[in-house]
């Protein structure tokens, strides 16, 4: 069956990269002179034939990926080796939003901005020197159980579960933005259309194989959108050499001369951009180390991430995934500047239009072609269903399997949890449709706030559980649920305008958690000290049952 | 009947041997995570005047970046998988040796 896989996703390819060729010998029509940063939307034939081979492929894959089981559909039978797992990490991770909007970032914020870049990989170090290898070694399905099986308690497990759901609808949602720019440059769709044929696409796939073919597609999906991203970059370095007078072979290198040349200290004054090399143009240190803080624990915090280490085969696997997931993820951000910059030498003075679509005006003024324009597309595209799928995944299983399965109804079968698990995967999507389709302005306010919430309730959680034997129950509740709080007021703050918890403030919202990860972690420890009378044996005993599993004691 | 004990596990006191060795691992990555992190800021804050461009970090250049840029563009990102693969290397030294 896997021979039979391999066969089909060359010959794809094959057809992919042959049209693609054809048509890039052909080349698009870029005229001299033209300053406008705007895409030009409507049905393009030869992108939409290879997006719609790329779409063909997806669906291969989840059909011959079905599974059967509970564990097939949440954790992938737990096949999956370092180098893929590493991949379906970094595609998790990689959404929309940064294949696209971490350049625009960079357009706009100069070296401010770049606390986004260290501090999206960073989180990477804690997570694998934390808890990476303990949460495999517990090895059961999704991070809300860890947290109430550990703790020994549904409200905790509820709490954690709800968060999860809460991140996965307002961060798919969020994708929706992304692929209906996309859709519509190539197939001239309006958004709502968009919405429902993103949807679709995800629903069919993770309905037939679950974790599983979602696992699989997203390997297959980081490389689309690595080469997606990275070809075009390549291709417009060569052909810009001479003018820029670089080489033209390594952009992730020669950008530095963009900045250094005709940014930082051009010969036409006019186009100096004195917020890209000054470090505290956009946010004094304070705000800098808070906002880096906030976006690693925030990370090492979200679910979707973290279930990935269950779906590898031992713990040994679960490290060294982490290492190439890393490394994949940096590849992309390596290149991100480059476009910014790249950005900022065709356009100085653009502003936020030009920021939200670089990554695809970018290519198109330098006139790649229709072919490399398609393929660009497909990557983004890939980007965004990557992400909504493992999402979707995580937010169906904390629903499906510790509520439905474990709280509300534990004497269900083999065969209802897993027509379950189905039934709230359309239900999720369905939620995330109509979400999408009428975007509340909150959306938009929860996604800047994922990090900080994941960060300051999710990760003192799990570490403490992991580090700490003497927690409990009671600490653990009110240790996430002044963390919660804390960024829950924060974000109401950050919305009214209080300038306490605004950009320049003493807690930012978007980077509460420096402040309320420490303050969650001393409830926790102060609580489960004062408390300790309090525990059932049966408490203590489920607890210890957690601890020698996760720390490999025997006695 | 006596309560079942609690099973002590803390990451700044470890019983166990191997315990002590996954700790070990893990407090040498997240030290130098630490200042991969927040050693330029910290650096240019120090020294680079109120909008920390007087910095001699800022002055330098490399691979024709100015030197503060790269840092945090690359250099931080390249020692974080460095520092991933130290882990799984320091793992296999310090736990293995126990089993």
């Amino acid at each position: 069956m896997n021979k039979k896989l391999k066969h089909i996703i060359l010959f794809v390819l094959f057809i992919l990269f042959s049209t693609s060729t054809l048509v890039f010998a052909a080349k698009g029509g870029y005229k001299a002179g033209e300053e406008i940063f705007q895409l030009k939307f409507g049905f393009k034939l030869v992108p939409a034939i290879i997006m719609i081979a790329f779409i063909l492929l997806y669906f291969v894959v989840g059909w011959m990926m079905r599974v059967k089981t509970t564990e097939g559909y949440w954790v992938a039978e737990r096949g999956i080796g370092s180098v893929g797992n590493g991949m379906a990490i970094a595609s998790d991770w990689m959404s929309a939003a940064s294949f696209m909007g971490v350049a625009g970032l960079l357009y706009l914020k100069g070296w401010f901005g770049l606390a986004y870049i260290i501090g999206w990989t960073g989180g990477y170090v804690l997570l694998l020197c934390l808890m990476a290898s303990q949460i495999r070694r517990f090895g059961k399905f999704t991070i809300p159980e860890f947290i109430g099986d550990r703790y020994n308690s549904h409200p905790v497990r509820l709490i954690v579960a709800l968060v999860t759901v809460v991140i996965a609808i307002t961060y798919s949602t969020a994708q929706f933005k992304g692929i209906a720019l996309i859709s519509g440059w190539i197939f001239g769709m309006g958004y709502k259309a968009s919405v429902f044929f993103a949807a679709g696409i995800v629903l069919v796939y993770m309905l037939m194989s679950g974790q599983k073919g979602v696992t699989k597609n997203q390997q297959i999906q980081y490389i689309v959108l690595i080469t997606g991203f990275l070809l075009p970059l390549f291709i417009m370095f060569n052909k810009y050499a001479k003018t820029l007078g670089t080489p033209g072979i390594l952009p992730q290198i020669e950008y530095g001369s963009i900045i250094t040349n005709y940014i930082a200290n051009p010969a036409d004054k006019a186009h100096y951009v004195a917020y890209y090399t000054t470090p505290w143009a956009k946010g004094n240190f304070y705000q800098f180390v808070a906002l880096v803080f906030t976006l690693m624990v925030g990370t090492a915090g979200l679910p979707h991430i973290l279930v990935r280490f269950y779906t590898v085969k031992d713990e040994d696997v679960a490290r060294k995934s982490v290492v190439w997931g890393l490394f994949f993820i940096g590849l992309l951000y390596w290149s991100s500047p480059a476009y910014a910059a790249l950005g900022h030498y065709f356009n100085p003075a653009g502003g936020k239009k030009v920021a939200d679509v670089i990554i695809l005006s970018a290519p198109e003024r330098a006139g790649l072609g229709l072919g490399f324009m398609g393929y660009l597309a497909s990557g983004a595209l890939a980007a965004g269903l990557s992400t909504v799928a493992g999402l979707m995944v995580a937010g169906a299983a904390a629903i499906a399997h510790d509520w439905y399965a474990t709280v509300f109804k534990p004497s269900s079968t083999e065969a209802e949890r897993i027509k379950m698990a189905r039934v709230f995967t359309v239900v999720l999507v369905a939620i995330v449709v109509v979400t999408g389709l009428h975007p509340p302005a909150l959306i938009a306010q929860i996604v800047a706030m994922a990090f900080a919430i994941a960060g300051s309730s999710i990760f003192p959680l799990m570490v403490l559980g992991v580090w700490y034997g003497k927690t409990n129950k009671y600490g653990a509740l009110a240790g996430a649920l002044v963390g919660l709080i804390g960024a829950i007021i924060a974000m109401i703050g950050w919305i009214n305008k209080v300038p306490f918890f605004g950009a320049h403030g003493v807690m930012p919202a978007t980077s509460s958690a420096l402040i309320l990860a420490p303050l969650n972690m001393i409830v926790n420890i102060v609580v489960s000290n004062a408390t300790q009378d309090k525990l059932t044996e049966e408490d203590i005993r489920k607890a210890n049952e957690c601890l020698r599993v996760m720390h490999d004691i025997k006695e | 009947m006596e309560k079942e004990k609690m099973i002590d596990i803390s990451f700044f006191n470890p019983q166990r041997e191997h315990v002590k060795q996954e700790v070990k691992a893990a407090r040498t990555v997240i030290i130098l995570w630490f200042f991969c992190t927040f050693l330029t800021p910290i650096i240019i804050a120090l020294t680079g005047g109120p909008d920390g461009t007087q910095s001699f970090l800022c002055h330098m250049k490399f691979l024709g970046f100015p030197f503060h840029y790269w840092l945090v563009a690359q250099g931080s990102t390249i020692g974080y998988i460095l520092l991933c693969a130290l882990f799984v290397k320091l793992w296999n030294t310090y736990v293995r040796k126990g089993e």
